[in-house]
């Protein structure tokens, strides 16, 4: 049975930039309009006013997501679906929580158990046995925030996985 | 709480805020599905079904009001909410704002699930109409007529078109140059098609 696909994306067009994994694999991208950058701050603003403890970073009118911020250099639009891929493509090993270190990558997955978030860690504080981690992430197409890595809205997940692609010393 | 309040809620900040926070479209989905607000507006349209128009109105109002042309449409989750209300509520209307949203620049999420139910309601139509072994079809949409079309493809026969009237039988219309259909012109047309594949 073969069905013809209809609505392809805007992706698909001759100006896309290719981004390629470590190994060469061709990452698919998806191409979002630009953002009006004051309705993001006034979003940014009603968001802050859920989580006082975020910390608003950037806005950016070009439109990339978490996986784009983190594998792209925030130039690409990446769907979290393909995240697992990109681990394997880029040479990521999973670790436990407890080895992680700044540079290192949060996978976050919703109530489902699917992939929902990713962000890079940027601070990992030592009080005794509590490690309080902070990210940089990016939140869907708008803002990128630094915050302990738990302060998400519950729609972007819980933490779930930690990855590296660190060479052990 | 009124459809105007419900209505005024999906096209809140609050809850553009909390919808474009996504980095995926299964992500987005699953939220939408979940949305206390949605719950509220299908609960509403459940017990007041001659709404459905007045969402599907304020859904094209919505679509027209984009004051800065050249970014995202800032009323886009409010939008795909609709939509997605609608496609759970009254498929006839929900086809018909797929239609004007495929046709409506500078969407994302709205665009994404317009296209999402365009895929589903074909592969509904392609699980309808199984076919024995040996035989394989492609649902294909004319951009010329605008009328929904079912290529057979039986081994060692040429291609038969017929069209399909759904919910009844099939009629034959003769042979065409299908292939000529591409995919742009799919994207101009396909709602067209996808509003009669609900009766």
């Amino acid at each position: 049975v073969s069905v013809l696909l209809l609505g392809a994306s805007d992706a698909d067009s001759s100006d896309e930039r290719p981004i390629y994994a470590r190994s060469g694999w061709r990452i698919p991208q998806e191409k979002p309009d630009g953002m009006d950058i004051e309705l993001m701050r006034i979003r940014a603003k009603e968001r802050k006013s859920w989580r006082g403890r975020i910390i608003l970073r950037s806005l950016s009118p070009y439109p990339y997501n978490c996986v784009g911020m983190i594998f792209a250099s925030r130039r690409a639009w990446i769907e979290i679906d393909y995240i697992y891929r990109i681990f394997l493509e880029d040479g990521y090993r999973q670790i436990s929580r407890d080895d992680v270190k700044q540079g290192d990558v949060i996978l976050y997955k919703n109530y489902a158990g699917e992939p929902s978030h990713v962000a890079l860690v940027v601070m990992v504080e030592k009080f005794g046995r509590t490690r309080n981690i902070q990210v940089l992430s990016k939140w869907g197409p708008e803002a990128e925030y630094i915050h302990f890595m738990e302060d998400v809205p519950e729609w972007l997940g819980k933490p779930a996985e930690f990855y590296t692609e660190r060479i052990d010393q | 709480m009124t459809l105007s309040d419900l209505l005024e809620q999906i096209e809140s900040v609050h809850f553009a805020a909390q919808m474009n926070i996504f980095s995926g479209f299964r992500s987005f989905r699953r939220a939408l599905a979940d949305h206390e607000y949605v719950d509220a507006l299908m609960d509403h349209l459940k017990r007041h079904p001659h709404d459905n128009e007045r969402v599907f109105q304020r859904f094209l109002d919505l679509l027209d009001k984009n004051e800065r042309p050249e970014f995202l449409h800032p009323y886009d989750p409010a939008l795909a909410c609709y939509l997605w209300v609608l496609g759970e509520t009254n498929p006839r209307l929900a086809y018909s704002a797929v239609e004007h949203a495929l046709r409506t620049p500078r969407l994302w999420w709205a665009r994404r699930l317009a296209q999402y139910i365009v895929e589903k309601a074909q592969k509904t139509v392609s699980q309808t109409i199984a076919l024995g072994p040996g035989t394989s079809f492609s649902v294909v949409f004319s951009p010329r007529d605008q009328s929904t079309f079912l290529r057979y493809r039986f081994a060692g026969l040429q291609p038969l078109r017929k069209q399909l009237s759904f919910g009844t039988s099939s009629t034959d219309v003769g042979p065409r140059e299908e292939d000529k259909v591409d995919n742009a012109s799919f994207r101009e047309s396909a709602t067209y098609q996808i509003g009669r594949m609900a009766g």
